[in-house]
């Protein structure tokens, strides 16, 4: 499978064959309900053996505890610095909101009535690592807007 | 013969692994580490006696003898993209802002607190909006997967199927709800363990939100959208799936004929929006369709000149 889900898929996949017995039970094993892909389900669920402790030496213990503190500094930043963008667009929003009502009431209120059912539009694409196969054609006039296959 | 003389490092090399140093966090690590020294020297033993004491915490169970430490369970960050988050924050995050900006806030009347107030029917109170801030902005706080077996009350067993297909799909293990009051013509007990549910939160939620709208719902034959009105008047949006859409998964495709029973769930996102308008706003912009009516085609055409003849029904003063 060539999608990007593949791996969890794989995963999801081995979990249950590493559930599976490697030598058939001798005298039939209780299946739950009659059904002996429950008792899998079950193994794979309920019984599976616990990962064992990760050990750090101190050494080891303050460098992932400094490497932790890092990244968490490094969020902190990238959040302070998008608040900020954030903070400096709502006032010029909120400035050119305060002219429209000084200017013209009439205008005011026609740009604060807003449409119940404003959805961004369905050919919005989220960001890829690479390009799709089909490239936008802008030359073409979007005559209905195709569901996304 | 000029001298070529190697400049010492004044900062001593940070074994951080595999960490390039051109990674942002090696520079926070730098920093981490200047201050570190700077206050160590300024207070001794301190941080010692702190490693000290995380070490006594861990001692219960693991040996002390080497003084190695066993890692407490603490929260895990993905240092890899989260591909939805990434088009929250730089894409639809601010348009959502605007969009939703209101110049003028409606308070509505505000009950006292320690006072009961009891509305007609089933109704409950809602919260009501606040005034539109630049930290308020309608985000997705989390995905509750929820999947309730009938087959259950038959033999608690059927309810596994149900628990490993919502595991498998969400990666996470859901936990498992027992009915809290028996229900007599469907022969349901207090107590049986009836359906199962996992909540979502962060990277998990946002993978998949992708992988759902990304595979699932475009296989889907006849899905029309979600319905023009959905939402649940606090800014929650919820959906059902039927059992065939359980096999669209990429998880229980591969390895189908694993799964005795094929259940449907149902989904609810759950957002800080505080009116439907915003929640469907923000679910639009993950790409989540929702149907349109006719009237709003007609409107869109007619709403370049003839502003009176709106349809007032759709517009609603902010």
């Amino acid at each position: 499978m060539s999608s990007p889900f593949a791996r969890t898929a794989l995963k999801a996949a081995n979990l249950m064959r590493a559930g599976a017995p490697s030598t058939p039970k001798k005298g039939g094993g209780t299946s739950l309900n009659g059904e002996p892909r429950n008792d899998l389900i079950k193994k794979v669920l309920f019984d599976a053996p616990p990962r064992p402790p990760v050990r750090f030496s101190s050494e080891d213990m303050t460098r992932h505890e400094t490497i932790e503190r890092a990244w968490k500094l490094v969020r902190q930043q990238q959040k302070q610095a998008q608040e900020e963008g954030l903070a400096k667009k709502f006032e010029m929003m909120r400035k050119a909101n305060a002219e429209l009502e000084a200017t013209s009431s009439q205008l005011f209120k026609h740009s604060q009535t807003k449409e119940r059912h404003a959805v961004f539009p369905r050919q919005l694409r989220t960001l890829t690592d690479t390009p799709p196969k089909q490239v936008w054609n802008y030359r073409e006039p979007a005559a209905t807007p195709a569901p996304k296959a | 013969m000029s001298s070529f003389r190697i400049r010492s490092v004044p900062v001593r090399a940070l074994d951080l692994g595999l960490l390039p140093k051109s990674s942002p966090i090696y520079h926070a690590a730098l920093q981490i580490r200047a201050k570190s020294t700077a206050s160590a020297v300024a207070e001794g033993s301190h941080r010692s006696n702190d490693l000290k004491k995380k070490q006594n915490n861990n001692n219960h169970s693991s040996e002390s003898l080497t003084g190695n430490t066993t890692l407490a369970q603490a929260p895990v960050y993905t240092t890899g993209l989260s591909r939805l988050r990434e088009h929250y924050t730089t894409s639809i995050q601010e348009d959502i802002m605007i969009t939703s900006y209101r110049h003028h806030h409606k308070q509505k009347k505000q009950i006292p607190e320690g006072v009961k107030v009891e509305l007609k029917g089933n109704k409950h109170l809602k919260p009501s909006p606040r005034a539109s801030s630049s930290t308020e902005i309608p985000e997705l706080v989390k995905i509750d997967v929820h999947c309730m077996m009938k087959e259950a009350i038959t033999s608690k067993y059927n309810l596994l199927s149900g628990v490993m297909a919502i595991q498998s799909i969400t990666g996470q293990t859901p936990e498992i709800i027992f009915a809290k009051k028996g229900v007599h013509n469907w022969k349901l007990r207090k107590g049986m363990p009836i359906g199962c549910r996992v909540t979502l939160k962060g990277d998990k939620m946002y993978q998949f939100l992708d992988k759902l709208v990304e595979v699932v719902l475009p296989k889907m034959k006849e899905w029309p959208g979600l319905p023009e009105g959905s939402g649940d008047g606090t800014g929650n949006i919820g959906m059902g799936f039927p059992p065939s859409a359980l096999s669209l998964f990429p998880e229980i495709e591969s390895n189908f004929d694993m799964y005795p029973r094929m259940t449907g769930f149902d989904i609810t996102f759950n957002t800080t929006a505080y009116t439907n308008m915003d929640a469907r706003l923000l679910m639009s912009g993950f790409n989540m369709p929702f149907q349109r009516s006719n009237t709003g085609a007609v409107r869109k055409e007619s709403s370049a000149g003839e502003a009176k003849k709106a349809d007032d029904s759709n517009l609603i003063e902010a």
